[in-house]
């Protein structure tokens, strides 16, 4: 592709638009996976130390030019939210965080009027807040207002792999609000990034379909050229749908046509 | 002497400092997110002394989506 085509968020120019997570990967696959997906985002999660059993850092096997964005995972509320974003902050890593508020343990679904109260906190601290929501464009709409970054809504449960099921509701999100809107959670396959993207989404954020793939590499791979073709699927505007055949091949001079 | 430690009570020996502390509990070398009373401590002070009935919580970074 010759024209740029960059994405703008909180400051930094990206020519990646696939994010990664780090879940559920061994600290050693990180390298490989972050070089084949081409990702310049990925997010982290804030954890007490077992001191049975400490865990290496996973932070040493992520390039220094690749932005780490610690997520608010474990936290019930704004408050807890809050505190987790000031934590990571304070432990030197950066000033971009993704709010994730999650009370059900069923579905791991946001609770969304949370997430806006942690936004608006946040964003006055200075923090690049990437929320993670529930496809709703009125809670959507907050975050706008608040000073978030971009929202991240959801395709289905976080790591149930199956793809955009709220994708109506990703669609009017797309359409009516001002920020990026990064496709998070669900997202199963490569196709279902392509979807996304041809569908507008302004990136996606994958994680469980790399790590619990059976060639995490290869997979973060084929989501990057996943997501570079939907978003050029996007750019290139497609032709109009209907539900009855249009001939491709001209409709005249066909060889049966023999005159007498 | 006590102190909370990740949410469990934790013996600790009077003039013995937070990076003794961790130390002891193998964590030498470990790239570790200290929270000391509320405050967040960083490293060039972990030469502080432990406190009766300080709460600590020890924080790392882990993969996470």
């Amino acid at each position: 592709m010759t024209r740029e085509d960059r994405l703008e968020i909180g400051g930094k120019s990206l020519n990646s638009r696939l994010f990664v997570g780090t879940g559920k990967l061994p600290n050693q696959l990180l390298p490989g996976v972050i070089a084949a997906a081409g990702t310049e985002v990925v997010t982290v999660a804030l954890r007490r130390v077992d001191f049975r059993s400490p865990q290496e850092n996973p932070l040493s096997y992520i390039p220094e030019n690749v932005i780490v964005m610690p997520n608010t995972s474990g936290a019930r509320d704004a408050g807890e939210a809050v505190k987790i974003a000031r934590l990571a902050q304070a432990a030197g890593c950066g000033n971009w965080v993704k709010i994730e508020v999650i009370t059900d343990q069923k579905y791991l679904l946001p609770d969304n009027e949370e997430t806006v109260k942690a936004t608006e906190i946040l964003v006055q601290e200075g923090f690049v807040v990437l929320p993670y929501i529930m496809p709703d464009l009125i809670i959507a709409r907050q975050l706008e207002e608040a000073g978030a970054a971009a929202v991240m809504p959801l395709g289905a449960p976080i790591g149930s792999n199956r793809g955009l099921r709220s994708r109506e509701f990703l669609r009017i999100l797309v359409e009516e609000i001002n920020l990026p809107v990064i496709i998070d959670a669900g997202i199963g396959k490569p196709s279902e990034a392509a979807a996304a993207m041809e569908m507008g989404a302004d990136a996606v954020l994958v994680n469980t379909a790399i790590a619990t793939a059976g060639d995490p590499a290869l997979m973060a791979g084929a989501f990057a050229a996943a997501v570079k073709a939907g978003r050029e699927g996007y750019l290139a505007g497609p032709g109009p749908s209907s539900l009855y055949a249009a001939a491709s091949s001209p409709l005249t001079g066909f060889l049966r046509e023999v005159s007498k | 002497m006590e102190v909370y430690l990740n949410g469990q009570r934790e013996k600790v020996n009077p003039g013995e400092t937070v990076r003794e502390l961790l130390s002891r509990k193998g964590l030498g070398n470990a790239k570790v997110v200290l929270v000391y009373n509320s405050r967040v401590l960083l490293e060039e002070e972990w030469g502080e002394l432990l406190e009766d009935e300080a709460v600590i919580e020890v924080l790392s970074f882990v993969g996470g989506g």
